[in-house]
């Protein structure tokens, strides 16, 4: 009966999960601590700061460890599946209608709208996560730094993070 | 489909997107130069302009940014199983490091080696961002008109706007524009 709950819940947070990372926490907190009560307020906000830092999307790690708190490792896969589910037949369905009518001008005008719109909304993204990361010049160099080897030296950004993070524990035993 | 473009085995596709999720520290957006280096500039599995595109529709779409353009990347590649494995090649390695941690957590380990090591990673993570942005230039910004369609989303998105409406503006915006553009051009044309 849990499953069948934490399945419901998550899928309905997977269905008006628009907007990104942050949006999707906050419907998350209605669901599972206000309207569920599965976790307190306070438990809530340490799973948002393990999902903030380890890799994924944080809605999806979020459902994660939610599910994991209330069932267990089954509990973790009803929840992330059910997260997933409605977006990915939604994204299917939108594969299937762009392919058909690709070469439809009144569609090739609305992307050209929205191509410099999706940019707009990278550079957001990044002045959001910056406003809270960047907090020291140390910080910012580190930043600018990261942005000069990506352009210039092209290198790889999997490698990029592993340096980075490698500092980080470098300079966190010192 | 056209058939120039070289066919991913799916194995590939599950490797490339399983990489790739298990670096995705800070959220979805950081997946994006990742994903551009390893689908279109390494693998050449799309073009820039497809793979603009699909950015904007899979932000328009609920849920996970990054899992949605994996969806959509694998199902533009090898139709649904390709869909199904890029999914879970997005997704499991996430899965795994989480409950990895919340099992730690709940047995009281001390985790401070993964919090600086994550610390050290955030400059890092912005920084990616912002260069997503910049690799995307060539596609979305061409011309005067689209730098003014992105300072306007942008101040728009600055001032708390919701996303998904900045996007429904930019596609009617280049709707009305584009069509403006032609009658005036047939008008000139005797």
């Amino acid at each position: 009966m849990i499953l069948w709950n934490l399945f419901c819940s998550f899928a309905l947070i997977g269905c008006f999960a628009f907007g990104g990372g942050y949006a999707i926490v906050s419907l998350i907190q209605n669901e599972v601590v206000s309207k569920q009560g599965w976790l307190t307020i306070s438990e809530f906000i340490n799973i948002i700061a393990v999902s903030e830092s380890t890799p994924g999307p944080i809605a999806v790690n979020t459902a994660t460890y939610v599910g994991y708190k209330i069932a267990g490792i089954i509990g973790a896969a009803t929840a992330t599946f059910a997260l997933l589910l409605p977006p990915f037949i939604i994204v299917i369905a939108l594969a299937i209608i762009l392919r058909r009518h690709r070469k439809n001008p009144r569609l090739q005008q609305a992307f050209w709208g929205m191509r410099p719109v999706i940019i707009a909304l990278i550079l957001n993204a990044a002045f959001i996560l910056g406003a809270q990361a960047l907090l020291s010049p140390w910080a910012i160099a580190a930043a600018v730094l990261a942005l000069v080897l990506l352009i210039f030296v092209k290198i790889n950004p999997i490698l990029l993070i592993f340096i980075y993070g490698a500092a980080g524990v470098i300079i966190g035993l010192m | 489909m056209s058939g120039n473009q070289p066919r991913c085995p799916l194995i590939k596709l599950f490797w490339v997107f399983a990489k790739i999720g298990a670096v995705t520290f800070g959220g979805g957006m950081i997946m994006l130069p990742l994903i551009q280096k390893c689908v279109v500039e390494d693998k050449k599995w799309l073009d820039e302009d497809e793979y603009i595109d699909i950015v904007t529709v899979t932000n328009s779409a609920p849920g996970a940014f990054a899992v949605n353009a994996a969806v959509y990347i694998g199902y533009k590649l090898r139709g649904l199983p390709g869909a199904l494995v890029a999914a879970l090649g997005a997704i499991i390695p996430s899965f795994v490091i989480i409950l990895l941690i919340a099992f730690l957590l709940a047995g009281g380990k001390n985790l401070k080696a993964l919090n600086d090591f994550f610390y050290g990673v955030r400059p890092a993570v912005v920084a990616l961002i912002v260069y997503a942005a910049f690799k995307l230039r060539k596609s979305g910004l061409q011309t005067p008109a689209n730098w003014i369609f992105l300072a306007l989303a942008l101040i728009l998105l600055l001032l708390g706007l919701n996303p998904i409406l900045v996007i429904i503006a930019g596609a009617l915006s280049g709707i009305v524009l584009q069509s403006l553009h032609k009658v005036s051009k047939k008008e000139e044309t005797p």
